[in-house]
């Protein structure tokens, strides 16, 4: 196993990211006196850091190391999942979907759905949303953990221990503002970090031709240099990539994620909610870049070590992006890019923690203990986060020895809900003719269908398995039919009960003006 | 549904010959809708304050500005 020795120097750097995250983190904490202030930041937070935000939200270091991997093993199609994957939803949500979310002054996505349909929708989704969070702090840990342990050698306690105390510490007092600026540091260290790979790596392979003649020269890597396969391929034909990704995975990802959604909220004004997804989706442009290219590098430097993707056992996957840090990278770079990764760490853990109390507090809290002081909630949700971080430990060391199927269990228990949800959202606030029966039918489908096609391989044979984007989009087409066919045979709602939550109706402040 | 439909009927026609150029179109496609979007959307959803901003602070620029990347990576890349 390649692990890197860190020198004091390298030390000295990531020590400095951990001391300023702290601190500035700490420093956020004053002024958080109100429900309002810890879950939405006041809603005082400036674009750019939004923005930033919502990058390191969407990128942690467990796909920093796993993106190196599908890219050693796929090439460029990978970058579809921050391409059709984040920028063409991001811009759709920024200019369409936002607003209404905005207008209506929730905290929450289960709580629009609530307001749109009835509670029963919004106490499903966000149970839903509320497990997977928790999961995927658990989860974020163990891979967190992995990698440093391939990394830097370090044992898994000492891994989770750092990381656990480090977020907590602010993420508990501090709230959203905290929990956003330090995203955004976060966000800086991440992007100098992975450039330093990407331009010493492509410094050793001879440039951008010399990755493309060595890797060109691999009698396996035909289509390692295109971003659209063939509707053939075996794991990303071109139609499940756009409909599954580019129309269901990514807009509900990008509109219906607690995790993204609470940022936007949180900004100053509507048109700084704007600006952040907007600058989100320039950031966009450059990371796939800085996180597939690692795997092409690695590729065309240590094939020969790595060998086949198609032979590999587990783990060898996690060795990629370690094998390239240990071996190209000199002092001093070594130590931010170290830095890079516990930012990414840190970015991504503290962002669902946040959201995941904010959740529980808006969604399921509140409406079972109602008419309780602001500082009440406030008090629980502070709570929430230190429930939330000991569970995640303690769900990491159950998971560790298990962790690849857990993660995909995981995954794949998300597919089952993120089409059905985003069916629901856009109904919901496009057309004033869905229902609640409506939504609850549409609901049932979807999760059906998903179960249904997620389950074919069990019942019929593993030649029977549908890839998860196609589960995606099929729930997804099941869920809006439901929807539709049940609303349009239930009683539609009053104009006055929707107005504010369909884009056709809007508040009526707004409508008199 | 009937677009589903024919997407998915171009998508077997596609896999037909194993070429994705088909593919790259509705890449490409799917960007060049939301330009068109982008550029002819009424100002009024945008600028709620009604004050003209400079282009660099214009987030429909930039959004723009975004898509024609997008159109340009896949029209390389694809």
């Amino acid at each position: 196993m390649d692990t890197a020795r860190l020198q004091p120097f390298d030390m000295a750097l990531v020590a400095a990211y951990l001391v300023s995250v702290v601190a500035l983190g700490l420093w956020l904490t004053r002024g958080v006196r109100t429900g309002r202030d810890y879950f939405l930041a006041g809603r005082t937070l400036p674009w750019w850091a939004v923005g930033m935000s919502l990058v390191v939200s969407d990128i942690g270091a467990k796909d920093m190391v796993g993106l190196a991997a599908d890219g050693y093993r796929y090439g460029l199609v990978m970058m579809n999942f921050d391409f059709i994957g984040c920028a063409f939803p991001v811009l759709a949500a920024a200019f369409l979907f936002m607003p209404f979310l905005w207008i209506a002054g929730v905290y929450t996505v289960p709580e629009y759905l609530g307001r749109r349909y009835n509670s029963v929708v919004r106490t499903f989704f966000a149970l839903i949303w509320a497990l997977f969070m928790m999961g995927t702090v658990g989860t974020i840990l163990v891979s967190s953990a992995v990698m440093f342990e391939a990394l830097l050698g370090w044992s898994f306690w000492w891994s989770v221990g750092i990381t656990a105390v480090i977020v907590g510490v602010f993420t508990t007092t501090g709230g959203l503002k905290a929990v956003v600026l330090t995203d955004a540091l976060s966000c800086v260290v991440l992007i100098v970090g992975a450039s330093l790979i990407c331009i010493l790596g492509l410094q050793r392979t001879g440039g951008w031709e010399g990755l493309q003649s060595t890797i060109g020269r691999m009698d396996w890597t035909a289509h390692h240099f295109h971003l659209v396969l063939p509707a053939d391929h075996p794991a990303f034909p071109w139609p499940a990539v756009l409909l599954g990704l580019g129309f269901v995975l990514g807009p509900a990802y990008w509109i219906g994620n607690q995790a993204i959604v609470q940022r936007t909220l949180g900004a100053g004004s509507q048109n700084q909610a704007r600006a952040s997804y907007v600058f989100c989706a320039v950031l966009k442009l450059v990371f796939p870049v800085l996180l597939v290219l690692p795997g092409l590098i690695g590729l065309a430097l240590f094939y020969d070590k790595l060998g086949d993707p198609s032979q590999w056992e587990e783990g060898v996957a996690n060795r990629v992006l370690p094998m390239l840090v240990v071996n190209l990278l000199p002092t001093g770079v070594l130590g931010i890019v170290v830095g890079a990764f516990m930012a990414g760490v840190v970015a991504n853990l503290d962002s669902y923690i946040n959201s995941a109390s904010t959740l529980v507090v808006t969604d399921l809290y509140q409406p079972l203990v109602p008419r309780r002081s602001d500082k009440h909630y406030l008090r629980v949700g502070q709570s929430l986060v230190v429930v939330f971080l000991l569970a995640g430990v303690a769900f990491a060391r159950i998971i560790q020895p298990v962790f690849g199927s857990v993660f995909e269990a995981f995954q794949t228990f998300m597919t089952f809900f993120q089409g059905p949800l985003l069916a629901l959202l856009l109904l919901g606030m496009l057309t004033r003719r869905a229902t609640s029966h409506g939504a609850l039918a549409g609901m049932l489908l979807g999760v059906g269908t998903a179960v249904a096609l997620n389950g074919a391989r069990f019942a019929l044979g593993r030649e029977y398995s549908v890839s998860y984007l196609w589960v995606a989009w099929w729930s997804f087409a099941a869920a809006m039919a439901g929807t539709v066919v049940v609303s349009l045979f239930t009683r539609p709602y009053d104009v006055e009960r929707l107005r504010g939550l369909v884009w056709w109706i809007p508040p009526r402040e707004e409508s008199s003006s | 549904m009937k677009t589903t439909a024919l997407l998915l009927a171009a998508a077997g026609a596609a896999s037909g010959n194993g070429s994705p150029l088909l593919g790259k179109a509705a890449f490409v496609g799917v960007f060049a809708l939301l330009l068109l979007w982008l550029l002819f959307m009424p100002s009024a959803l945008i600028d709620l304050e009604g004050a003209r901003m400079p282009w660099w602070r214009n987030v429909r620029f930039w959004a723009i500005v975004v898509t024609i990347a997008q159109i340009g990576v896949y029209c390389y890349w694809g």
